[in-house]
């Protein structure tokens, strides 16, 4: 048997082992579940703003006063996307982190490791098979989540979604993958290093809640116009030129605050999907090279962090001695 | 001493020999400093940045220029991440207590050999429970002392009696509510035949909780749950937003957390205004359900436990 079809012999075992794993199934329903749901209360949202606007309108046309002042909300149906990707950044890192816990846990806890070390498998191999496997699984994923995506926008938004879109949701989605491989890198590494299992498991947690949920949480609580309802400078009518204006004096507190958002690669992941999907107005309707150039740092992010966690776990994976049962 | 206090102090041992009491302690004190210098810094920052606005308007020449939105604030305003931080790491954290506390036991094959022992699975459940509930408290009671004690020694922020009042309603809210967790977590520890799946389950629940339900009824994104200006506004107009209040509404107990906590820590002029019987009148329904939802939770763990026999419920992963 050559090393490729070892390689192979194990991701597939890997991949239809998960396939049988009712934590990863509730984890995977559930996150289809929720990314439907906030297609859903996004939709919704958007035709309260259309109801909104078209009371405001009446009103304004009945008592006989100017409407050009009333922008009318435009449906962009990619935007509809927003809770799904910042679900996909949270829950979609948990699944990661199941399935990198659950590939190491299952050779640790059943002292199956010992049994397939005496076979003619190196470990190099065998970890290369875990990682294709799940990167495999995580494409499935990422596929059945996408096309879930396309179909619920289109019916919801009541859409037929275009060429270019489509291609925007592909590359949404191949970056999706990678940074998932980050937490299912992590996750397995841990589970690899640490004796204890449970304990593997809650620090792949507490790295969670920090990189994808304190950080990006303290960078936008600290954000100026995030500390009044509605914003600082809409209350005060001061349109973005001038915005920008002000807040050149400000540009050290603008500095320290993206720093600590650098920090968490969900952030970054995030920054490039709203990007991608023109969630964020300042991007909409741009082209890909004008988003890729100015996106370029979260690309690299993103990837190097994938590659560095993915090739630090297989170096552990070769070197540890983890012959041990679970404890 | 009875057998329920035994148990009880041999838990809160446990949680100490396991690091975990020092680990939620630790993190709940941290949570609370960095809430506070994040309070400050943004505050000082905006209005100087709204001082900044003033001038650039007055400049070009504009009238009625709003006043700073945040001047009305209290100082009590800079705590208000702490609600975001016990409603997103503390119910975490509460879930792993009770799930630790119960598994413990499960793995080890300690609880086969209690069980043969006079002691009825009802003392045992009673027993872990004063123990969990005596380290929360004893957590929230550190943590309400640190946040009093650390406005004292900052300049300008000194939290009057009042505040101190609201700040402790806010701390006694959410010992109810990671204790709502705790049971959760231990109830899973009960019924489920894997450790792993016990603990995903209760993280699947609390993700609900903390992020579908909210979502639905207030129609904000993830995010803008995280975010206290923004987590208690209200949400959009329209037939379905109304359904999902009317219907889910009752139900979101993490929701109910989020803005019955905001309205204590005075998130807005409006609940500044209100004074704390309002606010307590206004929220007796949220407070109902929370408290509704840990007696059935306790209620579902005390069956289920009830039920068990000698050897059944150890796990052999």
């Amino acid at each position: 048997m050559s090393n490729i079809a070892k390689i192979w012999a194990v991701a597939t075992k890997e991949y239809t082992d998960a396939l049988k794993n009712k934590v990863f199934l509730v984890f995977l329903f559930f996150l289809l579940f929720l990314i439907s749901v906030s297609i859903v209360v996004a939709s919704f949202d958007f035709e309260s703003k259309v109801a909104v606007y078209q009371n405001a309108l009446i009103k304004l046309k009945q008592s006989g006063q100017v409407v050009e002042n009333l922008s009318e909300p435009q449906f962009f149906p990619l935007q509809l996307l927003r809770g799904a990707i910042e679900y996909l950044e949270i829950i979609g890192a948990i699944l990661a982190i199941v399935l990198g816990y659950l590939s190491i846990a299952r050779e640790k806890g059943n002292n199956t490791l010992q049994l397939i070390l005496t076979r003619p498998i190196s470990r190099l191999s065998f970890y290369i098979g875990k990682f294709l496997g799940n990167a495999l699984l995580l494409i499935s994923v990422s596929g059945i989540v996408f096309v879930g995506i396309t179909f619920v926008v289109e019916v919801i938004g009541k859409t037929i979604l275009t060429g270019p879109q489509l291609f925007r949701i592909l590359l949404t989605g191949g970056f999706t993958i990678i940074y998932l491989l980050i937490f299912f890198s992590i996750s397995a590494l841990l589970s690899i290093l640490m004796k204890s299992l449970p304990n593997a498991l809650i620090v792949s947690f507490v790295i969670w809640i920090l990189f994808v949920l304190i950080i990006p949480q303290i960078g936008d609580t600290m954000d100026p116009d995030n500390q009044v309802p509605g914003g600082l400078f809409n209350s005060l009518h001061i349109e973005k030129a001038n915005q920008l204006l002000i807040l050149e004096k400000f540009s050290r507190y603008e500095k320290t605050r993206d720093s600590l958002e650098q920090t968490s690669l969900a952030k970054h992941y995030e920054r490039l999907a709203f990007a991608l999907l023109g969630i964020k107005d300042t991007y909409n309707g741009k082209s890909l090279g004008f988003i890729f150039h100015d996106k370029i740092g979260d690309v690299w992010w993103i990837s190097l962090a994938s590659i560095f966690f993915g090739i630090a776990g297989g170096a552990v994976f070769v070197k540890k001695q983890m012959l041990w049962k679970e404890e | 001493m009875s057998s329920i206090t035994t148990i009880a102090i041999q838990e809160v041992k446990v949680l100490f020999r396991e690091r975990v009491f020092f680990l939620l302690l630790g993190i709940f004190i941290v949570m609370t400093l960095v809430s506070l210098s994040i309070g400050l810094i943004a505050t000082t920052t905006t209005t100087s940045i709204y001082n900044a606005s003033v001038e650039f308007l007055q400049k070009s020449g504009a009238n009625n220029i709003p006043s700073n939105p945040l001047s009305a604030l209290p100082a009590l305003t800079n705590f208000r991440n702490v609600i975001v931080y016990i409603f997103l790491i503390g119910s975490l954290l509460a879930i792993v207590m009770g799930h630790r506390s119960f598994i413990r036991e499960r793995k080890s094959g300690v609880l086969s050999l209690l069980l043969t022992r006079p002691i009825s699975p009802k003392t045992l459940f009673l027993g872990k429970m004063f123990g969990i509930c005596l380290a929360l408290l004893s957590i929230i009671g550190v943590t309400f002392a640190v946040s009093v004690v650390s406005s004292l020694l900052l300049p300008f922020q000194h939290l009057v009696l009042d505040d101190i009042l609201r700040l402790f309603i806010f701390y006694a809210l959410s010992f109810f509510y990671l204790l709502f967790f705790a049971v959760l977590g231990l109830l899973f520890a009960i019924k489920t035949r894997s450790e792993s799946l016990a603990l995903f389950i209760p993280v699947c629940i609390w993700v609900g909780i903390s992020f579908v339900l909210p979502g639905l009824v207030s129609g904000q994104t993830p995010t803008a749950l995280l975010n206290p200006v923004t987590m208690s506004q209200i949400a959009p107009a329209g037939t379905f937003f109304a359904l999902m209040q009317q219907y889910l509404g009752p139900i979101s107990i993490g929701w109910h957390y989020t803005s019955f906590s905001s309205q204590l820590l005075g998130n807005s002029l409006q609940a500044v205004q209100t004074n704390i019987g309002g606010i307590l009148w206004e929220n007796i329904n949220k407070t109902a359900t929370l408290l509704f939802a840990v007696v059935i939770c306790l209620g579902l763990c005390f069956y289920l436990i009830r039920s068990y026999t000698v050897g059944e419920g150890d796990i052999y992963e």
